[in-house]
């Protein structure tokens, strides 16, 4: 039995194509669009790993570089010297104006030596010049740009050594940056947002302790992943897989072991396509392929195509009452297979409890630690599944196979249109009507087609024709969705809420005022859920009041390079992401992903509390 | 295992996913944000008059806009540290050539010291006047609408003094030409 004569194959080869296309489209999310402000063109990150080295890291964007002989570094604090800045070579370059010129890509690493005359301070500031271009359309150079840093100077042993576990390397390397010229692009970090500049070299000292926890959080975090609101749609596409599989013990085994390679083997891909990001220079975050149109638009497509497979409105040749029977052989290891794809597939705008902080780990670890992590996630999602089908005890907990199996199947398809249904409105909330129309349009168009196919006689070429042509139709449908431009989004209305901007927030904290910070978006369901549940209630907004706290909103339904970078100060992978900022000045502190009002009311009264020291 | 005909549709759709990215990436990328000026600085937009605007030229002389008042004047802010300003600026000066009897005038703004300009114009000699905008307050840019002061950014000032047209990045022979019609023929 050929994969293109089973409707479920065909539909999971459709799910593979869609995370095939992820891959292209995650370059987007990334800080190629448009020109990026100098300071996320080149970032900077200075610190003091060890007493008399200022190590200075520059992760530079994609189709950026650095010039090496426009890179200084000095110091400001009076008595303290600073050596000679060690940069490495860089990569050699004629100008016919400069002569021999040496630029770095990617990221490069300095070092910038100091002694102190007398006593060494607790802090030094240090100011980096460096200038920079963007080497392709729009060509482009940056204006010289200076900022300054002030860092905690450590003395005695190394850094960490004096908390022992992961929070002290962390706690320690806190480095604060203070805006330099008042015609920055965007504020650097402040004092609130500790941890920034800890990433590139501070972040590897609780690697060693953290991989084994990480791989465990992962782990739990797969499990957990079955359970989450936002992968209702898996829940049934796995349990007609399931169901369909109950024939014999063999072949039981077979694909549950089929789904299980394809979960895992799905999450490995995502793994090396994130490292092939990150070895680029992008940054990556989970579920923000959402944030393209087009990919929202081909996932709402493939979940109404299932679902009308699973409602027996289209087939295949074969009946789909006889699917399950007719699924034997490699055609149902594929379709299995493909089942579990389909299922990391639609996951990927979910983010789990613990799976946040394994992610967060995994985006910055090493190359083999970040796979690991990423195979335990995997091990984790597919294991309650591939257990009940390698189990025999397991698997004869669960009801016998019987004409119910056709009615829940049936049954399970109104999820998968109602998830179709949410993504349709993600995209116009994302593109407005047009985009959700040419949507529509597609999938009318994609059902016409595999009504067409179904109806077609083998060999008739004219029939087949028809069939491509509808395909076609649906893909230009689809191409429209890509075409459409954003539409420009009206104020928030809700005088409650104030939208993100990171000059307002460090202005609301100047003045002592206590911030909750939300960032989220339409196509995560976990923000929905929150907002449901805690954010949007009466509750809320009068703890806003008594606490004087001001709500600041995010949004991160489109790709935007400045909640990117907020998101990456706070090592998350995803969103939603909750910051609290207490009254003094005092880091904000992240919330979990899933809120409770009571966690929200400690949190918020906690922050108010705290006094305003200077 | 799979047959042709699913191939073909997998190509396809392969290939629409990454025109479909490849077009918004590139629409993305024809809009490169400017921060908004720094708060009390009058920055001038298309249709404000510049001729008001002075600037020190090479020997410490103020030169005001006005001088050139009744052409068309193409301001082209550069330095030397910046290779594809460095590289469209040959280019500029024939076009200063070709058009210097259609009242056209282009005039170099050096975002750097006067000393390293002048250096870099023995080498290559352009022929137009240059201004040097380093140590004006507020920065020329940031007054012309290029607040991130990313170079090169040309603006193209009318016959009556008043902004035309702005371009970041590197200008080509066709944006030139439209500018050249969108300037129109001086008054005789």
């Amino acid at each position: 039995m050929s994969v293109s004569g089973n409707p479920f194959a065909r539909l999971m080869l459709l799910a593979s194509l869609l995370l095939a296309a992820t891959g292209a489209f995650a370059q987007s999310l990334s800080p190629g669009d448009g020109l990026l402000p100098v300071t996320q063109a080149f970032a900077l990150k200075p610190i003091i790993a060890k007493p008399g080295t200022i190590a200075l890291h520059f992760d530079i964007a994609p189709h950026y570089y650095l010039y090496r002989g426009r890179i200084e570094a000095k110091i400001l604090t009076t008595g303290i010297t600073a050596g000679r800045l060690n940069l490495p070579p860089g990569k050699q370059e004629h100008d016919p104006f400069l002569g021999d010129v040496e630029i770095y890509h990617d990221s490069v690493d300095g070092a910038l030596p100091y002694s102190a005359a007398g006593a060494m301070p607790a802090t030094l500031q240090v100011a980096v010049t460096y200038q920079g271009c963007h080497e392709i359309e729009p060509k482009i150079c940056y204006p010289p740009n200076t900022e300054t840093f002030t860092l905690p100077t450590v003395g005695g042993g190394p850094i960490g050594s004096a908390n022992g576990g992961a929070s002290g390397g962390l706690g320690n390397a806190i480095a604060t940056s203070l805006g330099a010229t008042p015609a920055k692009t965007t504020p650097p970090p402040t004092t609130g947002m500790a941890n920034a500049a800890v990433e590139s070299t501070a972040a590897m000292a609780p690697l060693s302790t953290g991989f084994a926890f990480a791989l465990l959080l992962a782990f739990v975090g797969g499990l957990i992943l079955n359970l989450m609101p936002c992968v209702l749609p898996i829940l049934a596409v796995k349990a007609v897989g399931v169901l369909e599989s109950n024939t014999s013990r063999a072949e039981a085994r077979r694909h549950a072991l089929a789904y299980g390679a394809g979960v895992v083997c799905t999450f490995l891909a995502i793994g090396l396509v994130i490292l092939g990001l990150r070895g680029a220079g992008h940054a990556v975050g989970w579920g923000t392929q959402l944030q393209q149109p087009v990919i929202v638009a081909v996932l709402a497509c493939v979940l109404f195509a299932v679902g009308l497979s699973m409602s027996g409105v289209v087939s295949f040749g074969s009946r789909l009452g006889n699917v399950g029977a007719s699924l034997t052989g490699r055609g149902g290891v594929a379709g299995n297979f493909f089942t579990g794809v389909l299922a990391v597939v639609v996951a990927s705008p979910c983010t789990a409890p613990f799976m946040g902080a394994a992610l967060a780990y995994a985006f910055i670890a090493p190359a083999s630690h970040e796979l690991a992590v990423m195979l335990a996630l995997g091990i984790g999602l597919a294991l309650p599944l591939t257990l009940i089908g390698l189990v025999p005890a397991l698997a004869r907990l669960l009801p016998k196979p019987g004409r119910w199996m056709e009615t829940l199947k049936q049954v399970l398809a109104f999820p998968m249109y109602l998830s179709a249904v949410w993504l349709v409105w993600v995209l116009a909330n994302q593109r407005g009507a047009d985009a959700a129309a040419l949507v529509l349009i597609a999938m009318v168009l994609l059902a016409a087609a595999l009504w067409w196919h179904g109806r077609a006689q083998p060999g008739r070429r004219l029939g087949h024709a028809f069939t491509l042509l509808l395909a076609l139709a649906t893909l230009v449908s689809l191409y429209g969705v890509a075409r459409v431009a954003p539409p420009t989004r009206a104020a928030t209305m809700d005088p409650h809420v104030v939208s993100f901007s990171p000059a307002k927030l460090q202005s609301l904290r100047a003045a002592g005022t206590p911030v909750f910070v939300d960032i989220g978006a339409d196509w995560c369901v976990t923000c929905k859920a929150n907002e449901y549940a805690v954010l949007d209630t009466q509750a809320f907004r009068s703890l806003l009041k008594t606490t004087g706290a001001v709500y600041m909103k995010g949004d991160w339904t489109d790709v935007n390079p400045v909640i990117g970078a907020y998101l990456r100060e706070f090592h998350s992978p995803g969103v939603p992401l909750y910051v609290v900022y207490p009254r003094g000045q005092g880091a904000g502190r992240a919330l979990p992903t899933v809120l409770t009002a009571s966690l929200v009311r400690s949190a918020l009264v906690h922050a108010d509390a705290e006094p305003a020291t200077r | 295992m799979m047959d042709r005909r699913t191939l073909l549709i997998l190509a396809l759709a392969c290939l629409a996913a990454f025109g479909g990215w490849w077009l918004q990436y590139r629409m993305a990328n024809e809009m490169p944000a400017q921060p908004p000026a720094p708060a009390g600085v009058k920055t001038l937009a298309t249709g404000d008059s510049a001729s008001d605007y002075a600037l020190p030229d090479l020997d410490g002389q103020t030169t005001a806009l006005a001088k050139w008042h009744g052409k068309a004047v193409l301001l082209n802010f550069w330095a030397t540290w910046c290779a594809p300003c460095r590289e469209e600026m040959p280019m500029l000066a024939k076009f200063q050539r070709e058009h210097a009897g259609d009242g056209v005038q282009v005039v170099g703004i050096a975002m750097e010291q006067p000393q390293s300009a002048t250096e870099f114009l023995k080498q290559v000699s352009v022929g137009y006047p240059i201004l040097i905008g380093i140590d004006a307050d507020p920065v020329p840019t940031t007054v012309f609408g290029d607040t991130a002061g990313l170079l090169p950014y040309s603006v193209l000032i009318g016959r009556d003094g008043r902004i035309l047209a702005t371009k970041l990045g590197p200008l080509d022979p066709a944006t030139l030409k439209g500018w050249l019609d969108e300037a129109g023929q001086p008054n005789s």
